[in-house]
């Protein structure tokens, strides 16, 4: 089974500052799959380099839609230094090339924010009709009809809400609907950018520590909505997280960082007895983690 | 005060508050009010005094920090702990259910209104110089709404859009002799490719530098009308500008012209009417347009830009384009008023365009409120309306003395009054937003929560 996401060799480096280092995992479809690390070991930076925010300094980013593109075909697309390939529903693209607006509209990545970045002067279903915003130009004939009143637009939006309402009810706000997104408590916000990004129909979820700040009956809540998210919708999810306990039960396949170097990646099981991993948690001294690789 | 029990009033410190200010007033208003220099008849010039004058002027403060510390202080703290809960939305609910519907009704017969009052003579002023005045401001207001109230893009050189929405016209239809409405869409295409054009160096700043730059911009569009004299004929302007015709007849006092044609008195009057309709309809078609683009995708993405910008990217928005349709649509409604300008007037010169102008367009709406409609409308009518109101302030001249002209403090006035309203309403008159969609129930939306932007 070819992956998802993979990325190869990703380096990002801020002036001398190596954020990250050679770095290469893959994201397989239908898995969750968790980047921890400790504070500053480079995760979100991990994030802006697969959303666009940033452009890595080396590495490729290869996000695969459906199974149809061959390894020669993504060779040959790197080599020409072009960004992405289509045929029929089967797509490729080079993420490291596009810039953020279009790894959201075309490969299909959405991303939520370690601070929480809601629209919160405007209403919870006006941030979920946002999210629709590509569609729902392209309905209105790029303004143009809908400033008119003909064409399909009314249509489109009442469809936009039909989803929106699908995605307030899965997160429980839906009797808040008109209420300003500022005005919803911390947890409520965090569900709401979750199903905000989730209204852009995305392949690949990438939640940046969702689970920060919230109280164990709301983390519980949170964990069912990805659950959820993974069994009824196409989407794959990456996660960043520092609770543990949440990672280690819903994730699939874990990637572990510190200082910007993978130094574990597999199953929940297997990373949690990782010497190594214990060691970046723990805080040990380099001799101790000699002595523990050396034993092992 | 904490109990809750009305103090008495508190007359030591109010005289306290009254001596300071006395004392300011006096530092500041002496070399201001209290010299003047004059020229004699042979031209040299001396200095005069106005003590008088200036007693008054400091006591007029004084008495008035007298009284707002010990009365009105007091007064709206008093009221601040009765009213604990105030509804956000009571006022612009008001506003938009019975007040907007009235407005409408006012400025529709507001030309016969002012006719009837003060018979053809009189109402010449009355309809151009507040009714067309105004309107011209209001379009303007609601044209950089869009830009600065709905993407949150503080633009300080609007007024270089209105400038080539008037000389597009001035110029094609002297020119080509083009008519006045065919070269209206025409003047807006244009003024909005100025926009775009200004957009796209502008795209990565945000707030002071965003604001710098686009005044910058403005100042280059006035200094070419200056300086590219064989075009624009420099500081002399342009004039005999064609007047808009009654779709094809022409104002004049010829055989075919408006009045002959309906068997109407020669009056300059019909002129006017016809051009405040003209403007009014414009003014329509610029709120008509606005509020039917914050309902559609675009609209929803420039408050989205002015809510949060990366959040917006990461939703899939082109946020470049997004910007530069906001440049483009404000500039081009600032293009139509610059054209309408440029007819109504029948001369243009770039004294009309400066950062003055410029300025007054963002006070209107920032004091409007930013983003609403009808506060961007009743702050134009406030400002402009109220600078052409204090020309009339004769009656000052009983208190001040005879030779106290009272329209040489209208900015002095304009200012006190725009740091009133500031204190009163700091987010403008209409402090609320309005959803543009809703699910049950249309709520509006506290300030508090709405962002400014960012540039």
């Amino acid at each position: 089974m070819t992956a998802l996401l993979e990325v190869e060799h990703l380096t990002m480096r801020f002036g001398g500052l190596v954020a990250v280092n050679d770095l290469s995992f893959a994201a397989h479809k239908g898995h969750i799959t968790a980047l921890i690390g400790p504070n500053g070991a480079g995760k979100t930076t991990v994030f802006n380099c697969i959303t666009g925010f940033y452009k890595p300094s080396e590495g490729r980013m290869a996000l695969r839609h459906g199974e149809g593109v061959t390894q020669a075909e993504l060779d040959l697309l790197t080599r020409r230094g072009e960004r992405h390939l289509k045929r029929g529903d089967h797509a490729l693209y080079l993420l490291e090339r596009m810039p953020e607006y279009l790894v959201a509209r075309q490969a299909r990545v959405a991303r939520t924010f370690q601070n929480i970045r809601l629209f919160s002067g405007m209403t919870v279903l006006e941030n979920l009709l946002i999210a629709q915003h590509n569609p729902l130009l392209l309905a209105s004939g790029m303004t143009v009809l809908g400033l008119l009143g003909v064409g399909g637009y009314a249509k489109a939006e009442r469809a936009a809400i039909e989803k929106a309402k699908y995605w307030l009810e899965a997160i429980n706000l839906i009797d808040r609907a008109d209420d300003p997104a500022g005005d919803l408590p911390y947890g409520a916000q965090r569900r709401l950018e979750i199903a905000r990004a989730m209204c852009t129909d995305p392949l690949m979820l990438c939640l940046d520590e969702p689970a920060a700040g919230l109280n164990p009956r709301e983390k519980n809540d949170l964990t069912d909505f990805i659950a959820m998210i993974r069994k009824t919708h196409d989407t794959s999810v990456l996660l960043i997280e520092h609770d543990m306990s949440l990672v280690m039960q819903i994730s699939d396949h874990l990637v572990v960082l510190d200082y910007g170097v993978k130094i574990a990646e597999g199953t929940p099981d297997t990373v949690r007895n990782d010497p190594k991993v214990i060691a970046a948690y723990l805080g040990v001294t380099e001799k101790q983690v000699a002595a523990v690789e050396v034993g092992v | 005060m904490a109990d809750g029990k009305p103090a008495g009033v508190n007359y030591v410190k109010a005289l306290r508050d009254a001596i300071f200010a006395a004392c300011v007033a006096f530092a500041i208003l002496l070399p201001m009010v209290g010299f003047r220099t004059v020229q004699d008849m042979s031209n040299a010039l001396i200095l005069e005094t106005r003590f008088p004058l200036f007693a008054i002027f400091v006591g007029l403060f004084a008495v008035t920090a007298f009284l707002n510390t010990a009365f009105f202080v007091p007064w709206r703290e008093a009221r601040a702990r009765q009213v604990k809960v105030r509804e956000s939305g009571k006022i612009s609910h008001f506003l938009s259910k019975y007040f907007a519907p009235f407005a409408l009704g006012f400025v529709l017969v507001y030309p016969a209104l002012a006719l009837w009052i003060t018979g053809a003579g009189g109402s010449l002023k009355w309809i151009d110089n507040f009714g067309i005045q105004i309107l011209i401001y209001v379009m303007l207001g609601f044209g950089l709404n869009i830009v600065v109230g709905l993407a949150g893009l503080l633009d300080l050189g609007y007024v270089a859009f209105y400038a080539v929405g008037a000389y597009s016209y001035a110029l094609l239809a002297k020119t080509f002799g083009f008519s006045f409405y065919a070269l209206l869409p025409l003047a807006g295409i244009l003024a909005a490719f100025w926009g775009v054009l200004l957009g796209f160096p502008v795209l990565r700043l945000r707030g002071d530098y965003l604001a710098i730059v686009t005044l910058a911009f403005g100042e280059i569009i006035r200094l070419v009308l200056i300086n590219w004299i064989p075009v624009t004929n420099g500081y002399a302007g342009i004039s005999g500008v064609p007047r808009p015709s009654f779709f094809g007849i022409p104002f004049n006092a010829n055989e075919d012209g408006f009045a002959a044609t309906f068997g109407l008195p020669p009056s300059p009057i019909y002129r006017t009417i016809f051009l405040y309709y003209l403007i009014l309809a414009l003014v329509l078609l610029t709120a008509f347009v606005t509020m039917r683009l914050r309902r559609l995708p675009i609209g929803r993405a420039w408050e989205a830009l002015r809510e949060d910008e990366i959040a917006c990217r990461s939703l899939g928005i082109d946020t470049t384009k997004t910007k530069l349709t906001a440049f483009a649509i404000g500039a081009m409604f600032a293009g139509f008023a610059g054209s309408f300008f440029a007819a109504r007037q029948g001369f243009i010169s770039p004294e009309t365009f400066t950062f003055m102008e410029s300025a007054t367009i963002v006070a209107i709406v920032v004091l409007g409120g930013m983003g609403s409609q009808i506060g961007v409308a009743i702050a134009a009518a406030v400002m402009v309306g109220g600078m052409e109101l204090l020309r009339e302030l004769d009656f000052l001249k009983e208190i001040f003395g005879r030779d106290f002209d009272p329209a040489q403090y209208r900015m002095l006035l304009f200012g006190f009054a725009m740091v009133v309203i500031m204190i009163w309403k700091p987010r403008g008159l209409v402090s609320t937003r309005e959803p543009s969609v809703f699910l049950k129930e249309r709520k509006t939306i506290s300030r508090d929560l709405v962002k400014e932007g960012h540039g």
